[in-house]
C-alpha cells in the first residue's frame, strides 16, 4: 500500500487553511469551515432528543435524517476533495490500486479535526471496517449527556457508507461530475452501501467502529 | 472565454455544473457555476506547468509552496491553486469580483499559461517540484 | 492585522483545539444541509436551537481565550473574536456597532448564505442562524455578562436576497 498518511496529514495541516481576507477559506474546490464540534453536537444530539421526546417511535427516522446529512458531506465533501488540486499533487501520485482512493482519503480526514481513523479491513467492493478514536461526537456527546444507550457518531458513521459509494459505487476515480442526479442514483441504489456503528465510545467502548457493507439483495 | 455564451446556462444551473468549455492554445478552460455570484475555474493542459508560469504567478501575488503544489492568493482578486506536475490548477474568484471580472482573469491565467508553454520552459522543471 | 489565536493540531490523535475545545473541518454542504434538516424536522423551533448552539460553542471558546489573552478593553475582545471568527471561515464580520448594551453587527460574505444560496436559491427568511448565535456569545465573553441576557438576530441576510447579512443584538 503506498499511501503514506503521516505525509498527506502533515500536509494538510500544514496547509495553514484559514480565512482570506473576506474571511472564507476556499480549499480542495470547496468552501470549508474550521467549525465548533461543540455546535455540530448540541444542534444535532438537540434535534434528535426533541424528535425522540415527543415519539419515541420516530427514533429510527431521526437518525436516518441525520445520517442523510452525513451521506450529503461525505458525496459533496470526500468526492470535492478527491476531484480536487491538491489531490492530483499529494495524493493521487502515491495511488496504486482503487483501494488506495479509500486509504488516502482517510488519511487527509485524519487533518480535519474529526478524530483518528485507522482502516481496520477493506475486501475490495464489498466491506471496510474502520477505527475511529477520539471522535468528536462520541467525546462531545459524554461531556453533556448521560451514557448513550445506542451509538452517536452519525457524521462518521455516515461518511463512512458516502466514502464506500463515491469509490465503489459512483467510481470517483473516473472523476464524474457531482451532481444531485449522482447523489440519488449513487445512494439510492439497490446495492448501495450502508454504514453501522458497531461499537461507540459515547455507550461506554474503548473506541468508535464503523461497519460498511452493501445493502443485502 | 465567453461569459454569454454560459450566462443563459447560469440561470438554471446547479451547484458544480459545466457552464462552458474554452480552449485557449494548449490550455482548456472549464466553467463550473459555484454560486449566483461566483463561478470556478478549472485550467487544466495535457504537460506539466512550466516555472515560468509559477513566477509569472508569484508576481501577481501571495505563493504559499507545498512539497507538491502551491497556492496564489490575489487579494481582492482570486485564489489559484496548482498541481503543476498534473497539469491541472482551480481559480476560485473572490465574492467581491463580477463575474465578467472572475471570466477575464481566468482567461488572463490561460493566455499566460499558454504563452510560457510556448517557451518550452517546462523542459526546466526541476526534480523535486510537484 | 488579524489578532486571532491559531489552533493547536495533535496529529497522533487527530484532533484540533482552541480554547479547551474541538474544532472540525466541514464545507458548505454540509454545513447548510445540516441546518436545513434541523430545520424541516424542528420547524419554528429550529432557530432557537440554532442560536443557542451558535452562542454556548462560540462563548465558552472565546471565554478561555479571553481569559489568557487579557484583552485590553472589551471592544478589543470583540475584535479578536470577529478575527478568530474570519479565521475560521464564517466572513468577516463588522463589530464596530457592538456594545455593552448590544447594537448591530454586519457581515459581507457569510459563509451560512452564500453556501445556502449556491445550493437551493433565496429562503423566504435569514438563515444565519449560527452567526447570530456566535455574536451572542462574543459579547458576553467580552463584556462578561450572563448569556441569558442576551437575544440575537438576523435582520437582513443575502441568502433571503439582501445586500448583505446584518444582526441585531440586544442586552435585557
Amino acid at each position: 500500500m503506498a499511501i503514506d498518511e503521516r505525509v498527506i496529514v502533515e500536509t494538510v495541516v500544514g496547509m495553514g487553511l484559514a480565512g482570506n481576507e473576506e474571511g472564507l477559506i476556499p480549499a480542495f474546490g470547496l468552501y470549508l469551515t474550521n467549525h465548533y464540534a461543540d455546535f455540530y453536537n448540541r444542534i444535532s444530539f438537540g434535534v434528535l432528543g426533541a424528535l425522540v421526546r415527543e415519539n419515541p417511535e420516530l427514533t429510527e427516522d431521526a437518525i436516518a435524517l441525520l445520517t442523510e446529512a452525513a451521506h450529503v458531506c461525505a458525496f459533496h465533501t470526500f468526492g470535492g476533495i478527491m476531484a480536487s488540486v491538491e489531490w492530483d499533487a499529494l495524493v493521487q501520485p502515491m495511488i496504486e490500486s482503487r483501494e488506495d482512493w479509500v486509504f488516502g482519503m482517510m488519511a487527509v480526514v485524519n487533518a480535519f479535526g474529526w478524530g483518528r481513523f485507522r482502516v481496520a479491513e477493506l475486501s475490495p467492493g464489498e466491506r471496510l471496517v474502520v477505527e475511529l478514536r477520539d471522535s468528536y461526537e462520541s467525546s462531545g456527546y459524554l461531556e453533556s449527556y448521560p451514557r448513550a444507550d445506542g451509538p452517536r457518531c452519525f457524521l462518521a458513521n455516515g461518511g463512512m457508507a458516502g466514502l464506500m459509494n463515491l469509490v465503489y459505487q459512483g467510481d470517483i476515480t473516473r472523476r464524474p461530475a457531482l451532481t444531485e442526479e449522482l447523489y440519488r442514483e449513487v445512494f439510492s441504489h439497490p446495492r448501495s452501501f450502508r454504514s453501522r456503528e458497531r461499537l461507540c465510545a459515547a455507550q461506554g467502548d474503548s473506541h468508535c467502529e464503523f461497519v460498511v457493507e452493501r445493502m443485502p439483495q | 472565454m465567453t461569459l454569454d455564451a454560459g450566462q443563459d446556462r447560469r440561470s438554471f444551473a446547479s451547484y458544480g455544473q459545466v457552464l462552458d468549455v474554452v480552449d485557449v492554445g494548449r490550455v482548456r478552460i472549464t466553467r463550473r457555476y459555484s454560486c449566483i455570484r461566483r463561478d470556478q475555474y478549472e485550467i487544466v493542459t495535457n504537460e506539466p506547468f512550466p516555472p515560468a508560469f509559477r513566477d509569472w504567478l508569484a508576481s501577481r501575488g501571495e505563493v504559499r509552496e507545498r512539497p507538491s503544489f502551491y497556492v496564489i492568493d490575489v487579494p481582492g482578486a482570486f485564489q489559484l491553486t496548482v498541481a503543476p506536475r498534473a497539469g491541472r490548477a482551480i481559480l476560485m474568484p473572490r465574492l467581491a469580483t463580477d463575474l465578467t471580472g472572475q471570466a477575464k482573469a481566468a482567461r488572463e491565467i490561460a493566455e499566460t499559461l499558454d504563452h510560457a508553454l510556448d517557451q518550452g520552459s517546462c523542459l526546466a522543471i526541476t526534480p523535486q517540484a510537484g | 492585522m488579524s489578532s486571532h489565536l491559531a489552533p493547536t493540531a495533535d496529529l497522533e490523535r487527530g484532533i484540533t483545539t482552541l480554547g479547551g475545545r474541538r474544532l472540525v473541518f466541514h464545507c458548505h454542504h454540509y454545513n447548510v444541509f445540516l441546518q436545513r434538516t434541523i430545520e424541516d424536522a424542528l420547524q419554528e423551533r429550529a432557530p432557537r436551537l440554532l442560536v443557542a448552539a451558535g452562542m454556548e460553542a462560540s462563548r465558552s471558546m472565546l471565554q478561555k481565550l479571553e481569559a489568557e489573552a487579557e484583552s485590553a478593553s472589551a471592544a478589543d475582545a470583540l475584535r479578536r473574536a470577529a478575527d478568530m471568527f474570519a479565521a475560521q471561515g464564517f466572513g468577516r464580520v463588522d463589530v464596530g456597532e457592538l456594545g455593552e448594551s448590544g447594537g448591530r453587527a454586519t457581515l459581507d460574505h457569510s459563509h451560512y448564505a452564500v453556501g445556502w444560496v449556491s445550493r437551493w436559491g433565496k429562503r423566504p427568511s435569514p438563515g444565519c442562524f449560527f452567526v447570530a448565535g456566535f455574536l451572542a456569545g462574543a459579547l458576553a465573553a467580552a463584556h462578561r455578562l450572563s448569556p441569558e441576557r442576551i437575544t440575537s438576530r438576523e435582520v437582513e441576510c443575502v441568502a433571503a436576497g439582501d445586500e448583505r447579512c446584518s444582526f441585531r443584538v440586544e442586552v435585557w
